[in-house]
C-alpha cells in the first residue's frame, strides 16, 4: 500500500465505530471519488479543529468568531428568546442536542463535561464545579434541573451539586423516569427523554 | 475459545465505538479480566445493566487465549449499590478501592481472596460504615492477602514482645520497641495498634474510634500499600478537594 493511503487509514481508524475494514472503504471510495470531494471533507475538519471551541458560559460546543478577542459563546446562550429562568444541567454536549430534539424545555443549560469518575481522577474541580455555582449565584434561576445518567457516576455527582448549590436557595430537581438503570443520557429515545423531563422530582 | 461462567465485580467501564464499551472486571479464579461489551451503551442492550462500575454480575465470557480482550457474552446484575450512588462521599471512597483493587489484583496470585474482599469492603460501605474504616479494613486485608502485612507484636532487635504503641520501619516490615528502633521510622500509637489488630472482628469495626486512631492506623497501611503496590492513586484527594469547594463561601470562588 502506498503510504499516503497508509497514513490516512490509520488516521480513520483511530475514530470511533470505524473499523480496519470501513477505514479501508473510505479510503478506496476518496481515491477514485472526485478530488472535491476530498477537499471539502479535508476543510471541513480542518474548519472544526478551529472554529469550534467549548461555550465560555455554558460549556457546550459553540462557534468561534474572527475576533480573538472574544470568548466563544454558544447558540442557545446568545439566543435571547430562551427561558432565563430554568437551568438543565448535563454531561455532555450531545445531551444538549438530544433534549433540544424533544423541544420540551426552552431555557439554559449547563455542560458538566463528565461526570465523578475516582478511576480517573474527575472530581469537583476537574469539572469545574466552582464556576457553575458562581454562574447560578450570579443568574436568578427558578429552577435548576439536574439530567446526569441514573448510574451510581450520575446519582453521585448529582448529590454533591445537591449539597453545592442548596444554600443558594434555588429551586433543585432530578430527572427520574422515563430512563432505564444503567443507561446513558445520550442513548435515550426520544419519548423517553421527555417522560425524563416531565417526571422530574425535588431533590430536597 | 473457552466459555468461561463466573461472577465478577465491574472495576472500570469505557465507551467502545458509539454503542458499546470495554469493561474490566474482578473475578474470583482469573483476577482482572478485561472485556468488550457489545451494545452495552444502547438503552435497552442484553449487556448495558451489567457493565456499569460497582455492581456485581453474573457473567458469561469468550476468553481468548494470547488475546488481551475477552467478550463478555452475559452480564446478569446480583448486586448494584444503591446507597453510594445517593452519597458522593461513599461513591468516591468505592472509586478508590476499585481503583487500588484494579491496581493489585492484576499481578495478584490468590484473586479469590482479593474478590471477596473487595465484595466485603463495598457491603460495608455500602451498609454506612465510616469511609476511612472501611479503607483501612481493605488495605490491611489485602496487604495480609499478599503477605506483606508486618508481624506488629515482636521486636525486631530484642525478640521481645510489643505492647502498646510501636515502631516501624515501612520498608523492612519490621516493628520494634520504641527505645530500640532505628531512626526514620513510623510511630504508631497504641489505640491504632489495638485497632489494626482487631479489624476483622465486626464489633471492632462498629465500635466508635476517634479520629486520631483511625487516622493514625489508616496512614501507616496507605504508607505500606505505597510502598508495596503499584498504586495509580488518581482518585486520592478528590474527597477532600470536593469537600473543599463545599466549604468555601462561594464569593471567595478563584475566577
Ligand atoms: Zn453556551
Ligand atoms: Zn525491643
Amino acid at each position: 500500500m502506498v503510504p499516503s493511503l497508509k497514513r490516512l487509514l490509520a488516521a480513520l481508524r483511530r475514530l470511533p465505530g470505524v473499523g480496519a475494514k470501513s477505514a479501508q472503504r473510505i479510503g478506496y471510495h476518496l481515491l477514485r471519488a472526485e478530488k472535491s470531494e476530498s477537499y471539502e471533507l479535508a476543510r471541513s475538519i480542518v474548519n472544526l479543529a478551529e472554529r469550534v471551541a467549548l461555550c465560555s458560559i455554558c460549556g457546550n460546543i459553540a462557534e468561534t468568531t474572527a475576533d480573538e478577542n472574544r470568548r466563544p459563546v454558544c447558540e442557545i446562550c446568545s439566543d435571547p428568546e430562551r427561558d432565563e429562568e430554568r437551568l438543565l444541567i448535563v454531561e455532555e454536549p450531545y445531551n444538549v442536542e438530544s433534549f433540544e430534539r424533544t423541544g420540551v424545555f426552552n431555557g439554559r443549560y449547563h455542560v458538566l463535561g463528565g461526570l465523578f469518575d475516582p478511576l480517573a481522577g474527575i472530581g469537583a474541580e476537574e469539572l469545574g464545579l466552582d464556576k457553575l455555582r458562581r454562574r447560578i449565584a450570579e443568574a436568578a434561576y427558578n429552577e435548576i434541573i439536574l439530567a446526569t445518567s441514573p448510574t451510581a457516576a450520575g446519582e453521585a455527582t448529582a448529590a454533591y451539586l445537591r449539597e453545592l448549590l442548596e444554600p443558594l436557595n434555588v429551586r433543585l430537581t432530578r430527572i427520574a423516569v422515563g430512563l432505564s438503570a444503567g443507561a446513558d443520557v445520550d442513548y435515550a429515545d426520544e419519548v423517553s427523554l421527555r417522560l425524563a423531563v416531565e417526571g422530574r422530582r425535588e431533590m430536597h | 475459545m473457552p466459555l468461561v461462567k463466573t461472577e465478577a465485580i465491574v472495576l472500570a467501564a469505557r465507551p467502545l465505538g458509539d454503542t458499546s464499551k470495554i469493561v474490566v472486571l474482578l473475578t474470583p479464579r482469573r483476577g482482572v479480566v478485561r472485556a468488550v461489551a457489545k451494545g452495552a451503551r444502547r438503552p435497552k442492550g442484553r449487556l448495558t445493566g451489567g457493565s456499569v462500575p460497582l455492581r456485581r454480575i453474573e457473567a458469561l465470557l469468550y476468553v481468548r487465549e494470547g488475546r488481551e480482550l475477552a467478550v463478555l457474552s452475559e452480564a446478569q446484575v446480583v448486586w448494584a449499590p444503591r446507597e453510594l450512588g445517593s452519597d458522593w462521599r461513599r461513591y468516591l471512597s468505592a472509586g478508590r478501592l476499585l481503583e487500588t483493587a484494579l491496581a493489585v489484583s492484576a499481578e495478584g496470585d490468590n484473586p479469590a481472596a482479593d474478590y471477596h474482599l473487595l465484595l466485603d469492603a463495598l457491603r460495608l460501605l455500602e451498609g454506612g460504615l465510616d469511609a476511612g474504616l472501611v479503607r483501612l479494613f481493605y488495605l490491611r486485608q489485602l496487604l495480609a492477602n499478599h503477605g506483606l502485612w508486618p508481624e506488629l507484636g515482636r521486636c525486631a532487635v530484642c525478640g521481645g514482645t510489643v505492647e502498646g504503641a510501636v515502631d516501624i520501619d515501612i520498608a523492612a516490615g519490621a516493628a520494634y520497641h520504641p527505645e530500640h528502633a532505628p531512626d526514620a521510622v513510623r510511630s504508631l500509637g497504641a489505640g491504632s495498634v489495638r485497632l489494626l489488630a482487631g479489624l476483622h472482628r465486626p464489633a471492632v469495626l462498629r465500635a466508635r474510634q476517634s479520629r486520631e486512631v483511625v487516622e493514625g492506623a489508616l496512614d501507616l497501611v496507605e504508607r505500606l500499600a505505597a510502598y508495596h503496590f503499584d498504586l495509580r492513586n488518581r482518585s486520592a484527594g478528590l474527597d477532600a478537594r470536593a469537600q473543599a469547594l463545599l466549604d468555601r463561601p462561594e464569593d471567595e470562588s478563584p475566577l
